[in-house]
């Protein structure tokens, strides 16, 4: 029991000179632990800012998803070739479809119009050029022509061929009229 | 969420919608053999080209639309020019085979502004790769009725020809028999069922190899040598 009495002792002596050595490091300590607490608040809580965030007006947000979607999925399709192209959706037929915001005049020619250009347009301006054709199903061949010059192979494209020394593109149309 | 995407799938399709349009231009047979007869050739070439041309359109081998197209073209070479495109043309308008893809052929050429000379050998090629292929594909029985070809069997060997001859056409050796294989396999396989039955198709992909292939290359190669 002394032993113990006697740590006790050693133990309260240590802590007083622990206090008493850090005891300018310590003033001011609450003033400042407040000053702190007080700046985090005047900045917003993560939860706080997406709260804030959803007292946008409903348009702006519905407006805003919808372009977002509607663009991401176009140029999605258009960059890359898949096995379900957008024209699958366009019941109406097969989409040709360019992306090129600087051209002036872009066409489709092929063997389903003698390598006449079909004109696409872009009404938006927003550059994505489009037409679509009702083909009856078979095996197409066809260029786009961007402002004169021949562009032969499309991404959305089933393969190409090449003769004359410019690439082709080849779409398959099965039964429906979509690729 | 659903609303939203619908939104969004109704916007990408109306991007997709605009601009249908009715296409190409039209042509009666008539007006096809009017620029036959404007074309700088000698009287006897013309009236070969004509009963050809003519019975080409009635039976449904050749579209008038892209006859006229290519007649059209055609008025814009020299006329020695015009002459030998009557004389390379002749053969497949009086041998019964489908002639919409062969003119498309000769109107891609055109349209990339290649000289006649050049169409034509490519023409030549595919003419003699229709011949060799409806030869060897009737000779391992694999067209629906040998000597009285339907318009399925026209297809199949219009298809296969096509496939070699993209090959050679792109400078694919004829040697690359495996190449070319593939090739046929891989588009009658895109075919099948979109505009060749399969009755007819697998047969024939059973059948083609290398060895059915370096015949029917070696057999057109023959033909043009000759």
């Amino acid at each position: 029991m002394m032993w113990s009495r006697e740590l006790d002792e050693e133990i309260r002596e240590a802590f007083a000179r622990e206090i008493e050595a850090a005891g300018p490091r310590l003033e001011g300590l609450e003033g400042r632990v407040m000053a702190r607490l007080a700046a985090r608040s005047a900045r917003p809580s993560v939860w706080q800012r997406i709260k804030e965030g959803f007292t946008m007006p409903r348009w702006a947000w519905v407006g805003g998803v919808t372009l977002a979607l509607a663009l991401g999925f176009l140029l999605g399709r258009l960059m890359t070739p898949s096995s379900t192209p957008l024209s699958a959706y366009a019941q109406a037929g097969t989409l040709f479809a360019v992306v090129d915001p600087e051209a002036q005049s872009v066409a489709v020619v092929g063997d389903f119009s003698a390598w006449q250009p079909i004109p696409l347009s872009d009404p938006d301006g927003d550059g994505i050029w489009t037409v679509v054709l009702e083909l009856p199903p078979g095996r197409y061949e066809y260029a786009y022509v961007v402002d004169g010059n021949w562009i032969g192979q499309d991404p959305q494209a089933d393969e190409y061929v090449r003769s004359f020394g410019e690439y082709s593109s080849v779409r398959y149309v099965g039964t429906g009229g979509g690729v | 969420m659903r609303g939203l995407g619908a939104l969004a799938l109704i916007a990408a399709l109306g991007l997709c919608a605009l601009g249908q349009v009715q296409y190409g231009p039209s042509a009666t047979p008539a007006q096809v053999l009017e620029l036959l007869e404007a074309l700088a050739a000698s009287p006897a070439m013309k009236w070969q080209t004509r009963g050809g041309l003519a019975a080409a359109m009635e039976d449904g081998r050749l579209t008038p639309q892209v006859a006229y197209a290519l007649f059209l073209k055609l008025q814009g070479l020299s006329p020695g020019d015009q002459e030998a495109a009557l004389q390379v043309l002749i053969e497949p308008l009086q041998g019964g085979y489908p002639l919409d893809r062969l003119f498309n052929e000769a109107l891609k050429g055109l349209r990339l502004s290649r000289p006649w000379p050049e169409v034509e050998g490519v023409i030549r090629l595919r003419v003699r790769l229709l011949k060799a292929t409806g030869q060897v594909l009737e000779r391992y029985g694999l067209l629906p009725q040998p000597g009285m070809r339907t318009d399925n069997g026209e297809r199949l060997v219009l298809e296969v020809a096509w496939a070699v001859g993209d090959h050679l056409v792109a400078g694919g050796s004829p040697a690359d028999t495996g190449g070319m294989s593939s090739l046929v396999k891989t588009r009658l396989a895109r075919l099948r069922e979109r505009v060749l039955p399969a009755w007819l198709v697998d047969p024939l992909l059973q059948a083609i190899s290398p060895a059915l292939l370096s015949e029917l290359v070696g057999l057109a190669l023959d033909q043009e040598r000759r």
